[in-house]
Parts: structure tokens; sequence; C-alpha cells
């Protein structure tokens, strides 16, 4: 009773904002139809299904996730591992000269990386640097490289925020019982900084995801090119481009839910209410 | 409470000068620490107590002078400043426990990290690794057993109150078997209440002949507790004398100024 009494109330609030919703899905569903039929969308519909599922496109498609998942990954961690090393070396007192050899080295290294953009990179990596090291490697093997090169220049950067948001004290405690620098960083102000930078490091590899998606120009086959590649065969780009953007927008989103969860349990050593 | 006469010198501090940018911190410090002797601090703010505590185990770099201790000089850059820090226990002011850590890893972290290099590093038996690694679990537990925190060993830091904090950090300072502790104002930033059980258990080492130096606004405490009292006054020693001494009958008119403000 009471129930059905607000309800009656809350259409009496609020008819003119229902009527204005249903108008906008009216119109919406109009627009929508109107152009279904301009682009015959049941028949494009009908050739993205006869190829993806009947002429093995979504093996192509399958194959292309995992090389995303790949790249994206291996990149992700050689990235943290090279974030992580220049980090601390740019945070070492630079009292010794080949700790100022070291932090130029590290400047150049991430002026580099951070100045160019990553096809430029792939593209000088796999067609030129790698060639002339006489190195032959897959073209998804060298893109985990290259992107983990990439990364780790972004990583740096957000590595040494993230110690320096370190209190001082924490570091200095480490001194101060003896533990030499390296050890202190490692086990004191390293694990401090990476639980600061976790959501930052979540966006990186959901940025990491979204980037590789250029792989094709070395010949990878990623989510793109796979999508791609059914445009190609079957002439009709429209419905592979919108599955594809779909795709990638699922993977994120799943992506950044496994980010809050991991950050919720590596607060554990925090007060909390539960 | 050494006799005059018997005392061995452990800390030997000539002429330390300690410069921040252009400002004159420690103007020729002067002094020698002796082996079992408590060494209050005492002196307004800014009159450097906290950087000449904390240049005797080179956190900060002295500019100018020598810290003798072990037979080194600590304040050569050349000089290994790890080893001798294993010897010289430090205690903050902001307590500084490890947060990523429980009460037990903060106490273990440095002498299992230690005692597993000296033992031959990664390369170790894994015998060995365990052996030193239960020995130090016993100690700290042990230590923990001490203060009464035995069952705070798996918390973490951020769970524990101001005073159980300061405890543990004196005890993760005591683990590592140092020859002495400096103690860079254990109580400013304790709540009232719990000034006490932190104050007592710096009595207790005290009183086992723990050698100490105190930098400290507990006036009433150094009183108490310390051997010798060091009166600091910009960037100088002014006075060196014992408590009774020092509090009642004060040489020098800027001590005297001070402990009338502050008595």
């Amino acid at each position: 009773m009471q129930k059905n009494k607000s309800l009656r109330g809350f259409f009496r609030r609020h008819w003119m904002d229902l009527l204005v919703i249903l108008a906008v899905i009216a119109a919406a569903i109009a627009l929508a139809m109107s152009i279904s039929q301009r682009f015959k969308f049941d028949l494009k519909w009908e050739i993205f299904c006869e190829h993806f599922f009947e002429n093995n496109g979504y093996k192509k498609v399958l194959t292309g996730m995992q090389n995303t998942a790949l790249i994206a990954v291996f990149g992700l961690l050689i990235g943290i591992v090279i974030g992580t090393l220049i980090a601390i070396v740019k945070v070492i007192p630079p009292y010794k000269k080949l700790v100022r050899y070291g932090q130029t080295v590290c400047n150049v290294y991430v002026a580099f990386f951070r100045g160019t953009p990553i096809v430029v990179q792939l593209l000088l990596g796999y067609y030129i640097l790698l060639p002339l090291l006489g190195v032959s490697l897959p073209p998804v093997t060298s893109c985990m490289l290259i992107f983990g090169l990439n990364s780790g220049a972004y990583i740096s950067e957000i590595m040494r925020g993230g110690i320096q948001s370190v209190d001082a004290g924490q570091l200095e405690a480490a001194r101060a019982v003896g533990l030499p620098f390296s050890t202190s960083m490692l086990h004191v102000v390293v694990p401090q900084a990476v639980k600061n930078i976790l959501p930052t490091m979540g966006n990186e590899f959901i940025a990491l995801i979204k980037e590789t998606a250029i792989v094709g120009y070395v010949g990878a086959v990623d989510i793109t090119k796979a999508f791609q590649d059914q445009g190609d065969n079957s002439y009709e780009y429209m419905i592979p481009y919108l599955v594809m953007a779909l795709l990638y927008i699922v993977i994120v989103a799943v992506i950044a839910a496994l980010v809050k969860l991991m950050e919720r349990s590596l607060s554990k050593n925090e007060r909390r209410r539960k | 409470m050494n006799a005059e006469g018997n005392k061995i010198p452990l800390i030997e501090v000539k002429g330390l000068c300690k410069d921040f940018e252009d400002t004159q911190v420690l103007k020729s410090v002067d002094t020698v620490i002796y082996k079992g002797d408590t060494v209050a601090v005492i002196g307004p703010s800014g009159s450097g107590k906290s950087t000449f505590l904390r240049c005797l185990n080179c956190l900060e770099d002295p500019t100018a002078g020598s810290i003798w201790f072990d037979g080194e000089d600590l304040a050569d850059m050349r000089v290994d400043i790890n080893k001798h820090r294993e010897n010289i226990g430090m205690v903050f002011q902001q307590f500084n426990l490890f947060n990523n850590k429980t009460v037990l890893q903060n106490i273990m972290l440095a002498p299992v990290h230690l005692q597993t290099k000296k033992a031959g590093g990664i390369f170790a038996k894994r015998a060995v690794k365990a052996e030193i690694k239960a020995r130090n679990r016993e100690t700290a537990l042990s230590l923990l057993r001490r203060i009464g925190l035995e069952e705070k060993a798996n918390a973490y830091p951020s769970t524990l109150s101001g005073g159980q904090k300061q405890r543990i950090a004196i005890v993760r300072a005591l683990a590592m078997n140092p020859k002495v502790i400096l103690f860079d104002e254990p109580t400013s930033a304790l709540d009232p209440e719990m000034v006490g059980e932190v104050l007592d258990l710096i009595k207790q080492l005290a009183d086992e002949g723990m050698t100490m130096v105190i930098v400290t606004h507990e006036m009433g405490f150094a009183r108490e507790v310390a051997d010798r009292v060091l009166f600091m006054d910009d960037g100088r020693i002014t006075e060196d004398a014992p408590p009774a001494e020092l509090f009642t009958n004060p040489k020098h008119p800027r001590t005297a100024e001070f402990l009338s403000k502050v008595l």
C-alpha cells in the first residue's frame, strides 16, 4: 500500500521527465532503424557471422587476444624491472662519479623513449636495430621487448614519484640499523612505493593494452590486426570494427576491476573498517 | 655509572662541524661518550641537538671534524659506515617502523639480512639460512615478551599505539646488540599518557649498563636517568656536567636562562 502510494507520487512528480526519456528512446530507435536500413545492417551482420564463425575468423581473434595479452603483460613486467632500476638510480644521492654517469644514461634513455612515438620505436627496433645486432626474433617477441623498453621509461617516472612519496624516515631507519642502500630500497622503500603507485600502474597496463593495437606494423597479429584482416577478407569493416571496440572495452573493464581488487588486498597492513 | 678513572671511551667527537647550505648548525663540537654512560642532550630548539646525534651515525655527513668509534673515523667517507651502524642503534622521534613489515619482521629484518650476508649471502646453505632465521625469531620474540607485546608479533605498525611503536623501535635497535643507542627525542611525538612506558624501558636499559645518548625535552627524566647532561646552544656544547650539578647549579648563564624557562 505504502509502496503503491509512493509510486503514484513518483509518477506525479516526474511525469514530465518520464515523457522526455520516452521521447528520447523513441527517437533513438527510429534513428537506429533508419541507419540500419541505410547501411543494410542485417546483411552486414550475416557477412560478419559467416567470416567470423565459419571461416575461422574467431580463431584469428583468439590468437590476437593471446598476443595482445602476451605483449602487454611481458611489456609491463620488463617495464617494471627497467623502470624500478632507473628510478632507484635516479634517487641515489650523487656522491660518486659512477652514479652521476648512470643518472645521465637514464635521463637520455627516458628522454628517447618518451620523446618518440611508440610506432617509430617499433619500426626502428624491428627493422633496423634487431637486424643490425644480427638477432632475428619473431614479431611478437620483438614487440614484447620494445614495449617493455618503452613502458620502462614511463614506469621509471611513476616509480620515482612513488619512491619520493615514501616517508624519508623509512629509509633512514633502515640505514641506521646497518642495511646497505640497495637492501633498504628493495625491502623497505620500494614495496611501499609500489603500493602507492598501484592504481597508476593499473592505468599504465590498460594504456599498454591499447597501445599494442599498432603491432600490426611489424606483422604481429593482435586483436586489431585480427579484425582488420577479417574486414579485408569480407570487404565489410563496420561490424568487425564495432565488435573490436566492444572487445577492448570489455577487456579494459575487467582489468580495471582486477586492479581494484589487488589494491584492496595490498592495503591489508593499513588500519581500516571491516 | 662508572667510577672516575676506569672509563673507556666509546665515541670520541673532535671538532665536529655541520653546515646545511649556508647555515652553520654545528660549530666545532668536542665530547667523549664513555662506555656504559647515559648521556642526555638538552637545549633550545635549533641548537643542533638532533643534528649532533644524527652525525654520530652519519645519517648526516659531518662537514668537518672526526668521530672516532671502534678505532675508525666515521667522518671519513672511505669508512664502511654500514659496518659501524650495526653497532650504533638509533631510535627516532617518529618511530619509523617499517610500515610494510609486521612487528616481528621489523625486528628480524636487519639481523637476519646481515647475518645471512656474512654466511655467504644468496650462496649460503639453506640450512644455515633457516638456522639464522630461527635464532633471530627467538631473540625477537623474547625481546617482545620483555616489553609485553608478544601478541602483537604479527600485527602491522599502523595498528599500534604510539607508545607501542616506540617500544618496538627500541627493541628493533636492541636486536642488533649495539654498543650504543642514540635516541632522537624518543617521547616528543607521544601522547602524554604513553610517555611513561617508553621512558621506563629506557630507564631499564640504563640500569643494565647500555650506553645511550638521548636528545630529550624531558628534563625530569634527564635528571633522573642521565649520568651526564650536555647543554647545547647555537651549535656548541656550552655545558657538560652531571645532572645534579647542571640542574641545580648551572655555570653558564645561557644554561641558567634555559632551565629557568623549562623547569
